[in-house]
């Protein structure tokens, strides 16, 4: 009630002058007048917050990275948010509408700006949901699905975790790193004392998640969650910011709970730094470091990867655009798969901002490094520097 | 269910003018449904309600992104030929309707036009293509140690042709000057295709400067697609300042006689007691924000001169606070999400007077806005100030009681329009004019609206260029 008087004080200072059939309808239209607006069946999507964002005056756009590569107003959040919403209410149904649907990256950089706190991804992951739940999914995202609920994995694994040490830390390295990047893996194995890993990883379900295939999603949670119960590991430490992300936060939102500690691999290599355990001989280098939207944003870890990579001898040049205020890769929230000609004009001109810094570039998050790589760019995870500091010893 | 569109559903384009606009654009052409439904609208309060009951202002038939004036030329010329209209379009922000495609068409989308081309420290100028979106400019700017000092609370959904089409002013005008101050030079594409580009100079004695037909114009008259804007170093302090008066008049005495004494903060605001307990939580109390910034010794001797001012009208020193409070606050807009789904409407008016009548006009406004049925609340506050007069925002917001909520919106609005003339008003400061003010365009501009169709006529004899707006289908 104090914080309504406070939201609202000045609305019920106004009203206390008017007369009482205006405060009657007043009152009627402020407790029920959404409802007007809303269908009458159940939906996925928060349409209380879609129309928010939709009525609003697109605050964030400027920052919006998918706005900036295709150039279309329709692709702001709030431009999304209104298609969305006549998409909801069935006054649209055309196949580019539902395109739109799925033209985010997941890098809530609205939210930076957002008065509601609202994220444009968070937005339309329910929107996504109805159109999974209505068989009108784009074909590219049931492909999508239809490969992990297969091979239960994105990519074909490059690494096989077999042979693993075992451990009291449990080394979840993620789709990315298992296909397209298994130097990341010998890094961290290399980093780690002891360690053990899963017989066969699946994927964490992020992109499940994120395409609104919830029942599916729940399928993979539920696997993860008992691998990794019987593994009886107390800390989980991923390289990928998403895969720590939907353990941490996500799989609980669920009714999953991990009970193992969930870290990234930056938070649990400085860890064991600060304790010792991790003894570094400085290089003599300097690049630039790319924050992951994830890593920085959602789980709020911007200074672990540059503290390790000051005790590694890395001389760090900032961005302009770096901490929360970071640049997407483009390939979050699956739009390297949704929409991979977006995508990549994303990551373009973010390697053209990180270039301005560095030509050398670092990050912790495989997925970034898949981007930036796939356009050319030469860019290094924090935790193959931490190795070559390592291995001088 | 389907929507309708409450001015035009297109002009009906047939495909060759489309495949003749893709030849002239390539990549840059769309017809499809849902590009049409984001733009067929800007950000016109009423339209909002129009869209929660499935309607949309108007459909364009297809939306467009040049790449370069040549482009637009192309365009403007096949217009002519085939007789459709072309709407250029910012950001989309615009609060009139000014963007809203009455007679379908095709909407122009400057975005892809957004490079800084060129900076000119020794000169303090940057030419810049029009497309930019305003905080992409200003963070840009400030990148390279300079400000705009253009900051309207559309900052960052707002592009630098937006603000040069409608005459746009920014918070820290007082210091600063609107866009049409801050102007140099420009290049635009007239409605018959012929570009025309005028010179980086600080002034010239060499007739009227026509080019500047473009300030306020609406996309009536041609596309500026470049213009050249004086910039200033980043400033070097800043100070924050708020001051409490009794009453509203006491205020803007304080605040004239600041400006009387050829003292420019970058800032003045002062909220009426309405919107002093809205934003800073304060009963019975007028709030006045100041901010001096630029070289610490000019900052010292403004502080000095606005508080002796202040304290000489019986101002309350209120230290910091509130102005901090402003800065953190003044991008969050969130009434029109906030109320418009239970049924209110709301909107902003601004309107422009002089020292003579501001504070009876301000008076007369509040009074007309609480006399309409149904408005619950009636407010505003000063904005933009000068040597010679005030720029008053006021606020409005009510349920319709007996009548549809564009009838009610329109009574309110015609309200404010009566009592701002009969006060020798003007009827906007900065907003422009839009489909909603264009009523009242005629008791504005009296004889200069002649002027101004006349002007249309010889530039856009074919009425391409956004029609239906600036006085309308004038014969």
């Amino acid at each position: 009630m104090t914080s309504m008087r406070k939201k609202y004080g000045w609305v019920m200072d106004a009203m206390s002058n008017a007369g009482m059939a205006t405060k009657a309808a007043a009152l009627k239209q402020f407790l029920r007048g959404k409802k007007r607006y809303l269908p009458k069946q159940d939906t996925s999507a928060d349409l209380d917050s879609v129309i928010k964002c939709a009525l609003c005056p697109n605050m964030c756009k400027f920052d919006c990275p998918v706005l900036a590569a295709a150039q279309n107003d329709a692709t702001s959040p709030s431009g999304k948010a209104r298609v969305a919403y006549f998409l909801e209410t069935d006054r649209l149904s055309s196949s580019d509408a539902i395109e739109l649907m799925y033209a985010c990256c997941n890098c809530d950089a609205c939210q930076e700006w957002c008065p509601f706190d609202f994220s444009a991804g968070d937005i339309l992951r329910g929107v996504r949901a109805d159109l999974a739940g209505q068989q009108r999914a784009p074909s590219a995202a049931n492909e999508l699905r239809r490969r992990l609920q297969e091979q239960h994995v994105l990519h074909e694994r490059q690494v096989q975790p077999a042979g693993a040490a075992q451990g009291d830390v449990l080394y979840f390295m993620g789709c990315e790193v298992a296909g397209r990047h298994p130097d990341i893996a010998g890094a961290m194995q290399e980093l780690l004392d002891s360690w053990a890993m899963l017989p066969e990883e699946w994927c964490c379900g992020a992109p499940l998640y994120t395409l609104g295939f919830d029942d599916t999603f729940k399928e993979f949670a539920r696997h993860n969650a008992d691998a990794i119960r019987q593994s009886s590991c107390s800390t989980l430490v991923c390289s990928c910011p998403t895969c720590t992300h939907m353990f941490r936060d996500v799989y609980p939102s669920i009714g999953v709970d991990i009970e193992a500690e969930v870290q990234h691999s930056t938070e649990h290599l400085l860890q064991r730094a600060n304790e010792g355990t991790l003894p570094l001989t400085p290089l003599d280098r300097t690049a630039v470091y790319h924050d992951p939207c994830t890593l920085a944003r959602t789980l709020d870890i911007t200074e672990a990867p540059r503290e390790l990579l000051r005790r590694a001898g890395v001389t760090i040049r900032e961005a302009y655009y770096a901490g929360t205020d970071t640049g997407c890769c483009g390939r979050g929230g699956s739009l390297g798969t949704m929409q991979p000609d977006l995508a990549a004009a994303i990551t373009r001109r973010r390697i053209q901002e990180l270039h301005r810094a560095s030509e050398t570039v670092v990050t912790a998050c495989p997925t970034c490094k898949s981007a930036f790589t796939a356009e050319g760019a030469d860019v290094q995870d924090v935790t193959e520097i931490l190795r070559e500091a390592r291995e001088r010893i | 269910m389907g929507y309708d569109t409450v001015y035009s559903a297109g002009a009906g384009l047939d495909d060759d003018v489309i495949q003749r606009l893709r030849s002239i654009i390539p990549d840059g052409v769309s017809t499809r449904e849902a590009d049409r439904v984001v733009y067929g609208k800007d950000y016109w309060p009423i339209s909002l309600r129009w869209l929660l009951d499935g309607r949309l202002p108007a459909l364009p038939d297809a939306v467009i992104w040049p790449e370069t004036a040549e482009q637009i030329a192309g365009v403007m010329r096949l217009a002519n030929t085939h007789g459709f209209p072309v709407i250029p379009y910012g950001e989309g922000s615009g609060v009139v309707g000014g963007t809203v495609p009455v007679k379908g068409g095709v909407m122009l989308d400057m975005r892809r036009m957004h490079d800084i081309l060129f900076v000119d420290d020794q000169g303090l100028m940057a030419r810049v293509q029009t497309g930019v979106n305003g905080m992409t400019l200003e963070r840009e700017l400030n990148r390279a140690g300079y400000t705009l000092g253009h900051i309207p609370q559309s900052l960052y959904c707002s592009s630098l042709g937006g603000w040069l089409a409608c005459r746009a002013a920014g918070q820290f005008s007082t210091k600063y000057g609107k866009i049409e101050d801050m102007l140099i030079a420009l290049e635009a594409v007239l409605p018959d295709g012929t570009i025309i580009r005028s010179r980086e100079v600080p002034r010239t004695s060499t007739g009227p400067r026509v080019e500047r037909l473009m300030l306020g114009s609406e996309g009536t008259l041609g596309v500026v697609t470049e213009a050249t804007l004086k910039i200033w170093p980043y400033p070097e302090r800043r100070a924050l300042h708020a001051y409490t008066f009794d009453d509203i008049a006491d205020a803007l005495e304080a605040t004239r006689h600041i400006m009387r004494k050829n003292v420019y903060p970058a800032v003045m605001r002062i909220y009426d007691e309405h919107e002093t307990l809205r934003h800073f939580d304060m009963k019975h109390r007028c709030m006045l924000i100041l901010i001096m910034e630029g070289d610490p010794d000019l900052v010292d001797l403004e502080e000095a001169i606005a508080a002796r001012m202040c304290t000489r009208f019986n101002g309350k020193d209120m230290g910091t606070a509130p102005a901090e409070r402003w800065l953190d606050t003044r991008f969050n807009v969130k009434e029109s999400s906030e109320f418009t789904p239970r049924g209110f409407i709301f909107d902003t008016v601004e309107i422009s007077v002089g020292w003579r009548t501001a504070l009876e006009t301000y008076r007369a406004v509040i009074e007309a806005m609480q006399r309409i049925p149904g408005v619950i609340v009636a407010s505003g506050h000063a904005s933009h100030f000068y040597p010679q007069g005030v720029c008053f925002y006021f606020t409005f917001g009510g349920l319709p009681r007996k009548q549809t909520p564009y009838d009610f919106y329109r009574a309110v609005w015609d309200a404010i329009m009566a009592a701002c003339l009969e006060h020798e008003g003007s009827i906007s400061h900065h907003h422009g004019i839009g489909l909603i003010r264009q009523p009242w365009l005629p008791d504005e501009l009296d004889g200069r609206l002649h002027m101004l169709h006349r002007i249309k006529q010889a530039l856009d004899p074919n009425r391409v260029m956004n029609p239906g707006k600036m006085g309308g289908d004038h014969d």
